[in-house]
């Protein structure tokens, strides 16, 4: 069956439109996987991040590393500049945690820095053992 | 492959220089690491699909690693073979036993002849600076009164 040009046009435009609706569906931030993730992570913030983790450093608090002292030198970055919260859970079966990831990212200029967080979940608190990053620089 | 020659990327993206096209949001370190062939710490490629051609990426993990290191005032003369990496930030995230934060507010360059080079972040390319113009770029930047330079000696 041949179409006119007014009803190729249509399609035409309708395809456009939808193809842009999907664009804008996929840009959408989840924000409520991302409380919930970022949630589970503050619910751990006073423990302490083990030695062996690659989330343990020097983050400025007095003592042992903090899940909170790592957190808060991050978010610090957020006065200015771009700057994005992303977190995500994902089920991990009957019986097993949550595979969770957090990441913070900022950029102002030269400056540029991330972390991505990884952590299994229980019950919606981050395991500390379980912490894994990913920082820059 | 290192060739530890700083000035061979000039202007290039790092996705140019990584054999592993890993791109993190700051490539500073990430370039360093693959012009020296450095190992220390946290590597890039990640998934760690290959072995071979990772380099650091870290800052702090690169100035904690050198036996050598610490202000630039006191920075040594260098014998053959040695390269002598630039480091900025705050002097607050440098502690009395030379050991650097992972504050988030740092960066690293080598020095070759007069010029440091270094991976622009915003520019996506690797840039040239004079030393002066080095610690005005970041000291326009970085919060506080107390940015400065660190050396660090590469043998």
């Amino acid at each position: 069956m041949k179409r006119s040009s007014f009803q190729v046009g249509v399609i035409l435009v309708l395809s456009l439109l939808a193809s842009g609706v999907e664009a804008k569906k996929s840009l959408k931030a989840n924000t409520d996987a991302s409380q919930k993730a970022v949630s589970a992570l503050l619910a751990a913030s006073d423990e302490p991040i083990p030695s062996e983790s690659t989330c343990h450093g020097v983050f400025g608090g007095e003592g042992p590393p903090r899940v909170r002292d790592l957190l808060a030198m991050e978010l610090a970055t957020f006065s200015r500049g771009k700057n994005t919260l992303v977190g995500t859970c994902k089920a991990g079966g009957t019986g097993r945690p949550q595979a969770c990831r957090v990441t913070i990212a900022h950029e102002f200029g030269e400056e540029a820095s991330s972390a991505e967080i990884r952590f299994d979940a229980i019950e919606g608190h981050a395991v500390a053992a379980s912490l894994d990053c990913r920082l820059l620089p | 492959m290192p060739s530890g020659n700083a000035e061979l990327y000039l202007g290039k993206d790092i996705v140019a220089i990584c054999p592993h096209k890993y791109v993190g949001k700051n490539n500073c370190a990430h370039y360093v690491g693959h012009v020296l062939g450095l190992t220390f710490g946290t590597l890039c490629n990640l998934s760690r699909r290959v072995e071979e051609g990772r380099a650091s990426i870290r800052v702090n993990e690169v100035y904690n690693a050198l036996g050598s290191r610490g202000k630039w005032a006191n920075k040594p003369h260098l014998k053959e073979g040695e390269t002598l990496l630039v480091f900025v930030t705050s002097a607050r995230h440098v502690d009395s036993n030379g050991i650097m934060s992972d504050h988030p507010q740092k960066h690293i360059g080598i020095l070759s002849g007069d010029k440091i080079y270094n991976y622009s972040n915003s520019h996506h390319k690797v840039v040239a600076d004079t030393v002066d113009a080095f610690l005005a770029k970041f000291d326009s930047i970085y919060d506080g009164d107390d940015i400065s330079l660190f050396y660090g000696v590469v043998a």
